[in-house]
């Protein structure tokens, strides 16, 4: 079953996003052969209380074929509380937290504690290594993501599944050590646009093993991601538009 | 068809990028591409000269494939004698990137030697939240050079960077073709970018070799008209062009 790992809906403050509903996803899903995907709530990324975003997300999602990742920024007091709440109103399949908009390092107590919580649940925790194009913020300045601290963050091991999302070429060249070393790290495709021919770089790399699919939608184009895969060997494209091995995670 | 009126060739690595790009335009149907050759921030004029050799050498060695843009630097005392070799040469234009803003008065003789030959200036242009370089130009650089040669074309690199900065600054200004290379893609920055300049000044551009395949995707799926696309892909860039070349396509 092909699978967005990396999509959103919701609303964006900083530039009006058209066309960013789940009709409007489902259709560049369906336009493109994917079955479902893993979707986030952009409102939730801003919200002082993501778990507002998240509720609205769950009731858009309901009885849909898609899942959904619960944002988590662990600098909030008692997001244990967050956790407790959203286990009774709705079901997730995944976490996802956002260091460059939320401003903490791997090394925050607050992450690590967050860690501990969900390496309880088992389930895949997706690491926004950047939010879109740093240079082009405007009212919200992204910090982006220290490869030293994440580097040794990775390096360590972890219960959960780890999906680095939206992570560069040159960042994952520089992590390939810690990725290569642990079975269970995972990389979107949504910013590997920075070379031409990044699949097969990676794949020269050994890490081809562990792409799975994110368009990084309605932020990026869902074509402008879609397109990475073009030219790649048959058998690594069914593989990268169909990973399994997060596959049970999916409702 | 398609034309990508925004390459490069990097000195450092064009063995490498020479075959990224036949390879990329092979893959993806892309008819030509107008390559500049870089390397250093502020070049003296030995590396300029070397650059531009490259930029002749991929061009004599594909000549249906690649088109060339001549690397000028403002600050250079021949930089006009540097035009003439590369006109001579049969390259279709000039880049301009980052060593002075595109409205410094050094680039007025640059400017005018361009309209005397009928050929379009591209200029690096990315408004950055931070990052950016001393003598970087944005948008609102473009606008000033714009605006002091409306007989100019000019061609403003990756949309400004950020779109939403760029389009604002050169949306009424007709000499003034936007590309959407680079590795910004924000989706809606193209259909902003084509409601707030029209659909025929956007020109298709890769930034190859860093990256590139996204700019493709991202025509492809714009929720626009196949005549636009088509404008985007191909025809706005012969108009740019000058015609130059277009019997061959």
């Amino acid at each position: 079953m092909r699978t967005d790992y990396n999509c959103y809906i919701g609303g964006w403050p900083f530039s009006l996003r058209k066309k960013a509903s789940l009709d409007d996803l489902m259709s560049a899903h369906e336009r493109h052969g994917f079955e479902t995907g893993l979707v986030g709530s952009l409102d939730s990324v801003l919200c002082n209380d993501p778990l507002e975003g998240d509720i609205a997300l769950a009731d858009i999602l309901r009885h849909t074929r898609y899942g959904m990742s619960l944002t988590v920024n662990p600098m909030l007091p008692n997001i244990e509380r967050d956790f407790a709440k959203a286990g009774e109103l709705f079901d997730y399949s995944a976490f996802r937290v956002y260091p460059s908009v939320h401003g903490y390092g791997f090394d925050a107590p607050e992450f690590r504690n967050f860690m501990d919580i969900a390496g309880e649940t088992g389930k895949p925790v997706f690491i926004m290594c950047s939010f879109g194009d740093a240079r082009l913020d405007y009212l919200l300045m992204q910090r982006p993501v220290d490869m030293g601290p994440l580097k040794e963050f990775l390096g360590a091991e972890h219960r959960n599944p780890l999906v680095l999302c939206n992570i560069r070429m040159h960042e994952i060249d520089s992590a390939a050590d810690e990725i290569r070393k642990h079975q269970n790290i995972y990389i979107d495709t949504s910013e590997l646009k920075h070379s031409m021919f990044a699949i097969d770089d990676l794949k020269a790399g050994g890490l081809a093993k562990r792409l799975v699919f994110g368009s990084f939608f309605p932020l990026f184009d869902f074509g402008a991601a879609y397109i990475q895969l073009e030219g790649v060997d048959e058998d690594l494209r069914r593989e990268i538009l169909n990973r399994d091995v997060l596959k049970e995670v999916m409702k | 068809m398609i034309i990508d009126i925004h390459a490069h060739l990097w000195a450092g690595s064009y063995n490498e990028d020479k075959i990224r790009i036949i390879k990329a335009c092979e893959t993806f149907e892309i008819n030509r591409v107008y390559i500049s050759s870089l390397l250093s921030y502020y070049p003296d004029e030995n590396e300029i000269r070397m650059l531009n050799d490259l930029t002749l050498g991929f061009m004599r060695e594909r000549p249906g494939m690649i088109g060339g843009f001549a690397h000028v630097d403002p600050r250079h005392g021949n930089k006009l004698d540097v035009i003439d070799r590369a006109i001579g040469g049969g390259m279709e234009g000039v880049k301009l990137w980052v060593s002075v803003h595109c409205d410094d008065v050094r680039v007025d003789a640059v400017a005018k030697r361009c309209i005397q030959y009928n050929v379009p200036i591209l200029m690096h242009a990315f408004h950055k939240a931070f990052g950016q370089l001393e003598n970087e130009s944005t948008a609102v650089n473009i606008r000033r050079i714009a605006l002091r040669y409306p007989e100019l074309r000019i061609i403003m690199a990756h949309l400004g960077g950020n779109a939403y900065h760029g389009m604002r600054c050169i949306y009424d200004l007709p000499n003034v073709y936007p590309d959407i290379s680079g590795t910004p893609s924000g989706r809606s920055d193209l259909e902003y970018a084509l409601d707030q300049a029209g659909e025929d000044r956007i020109l298709f551009g890769t930034d190859m070799p860093m990256g590139g395949r996204q700019c493709l995707g991202r025509v492809r799926d714009a929720a626009i008209t196949e005549e636009q696309k088509r404008k985007i892909l191909y025809k706005n860039a012969l108009r740019v062009l000058g015609g130059k070349n277009a019997d061959g396509l």
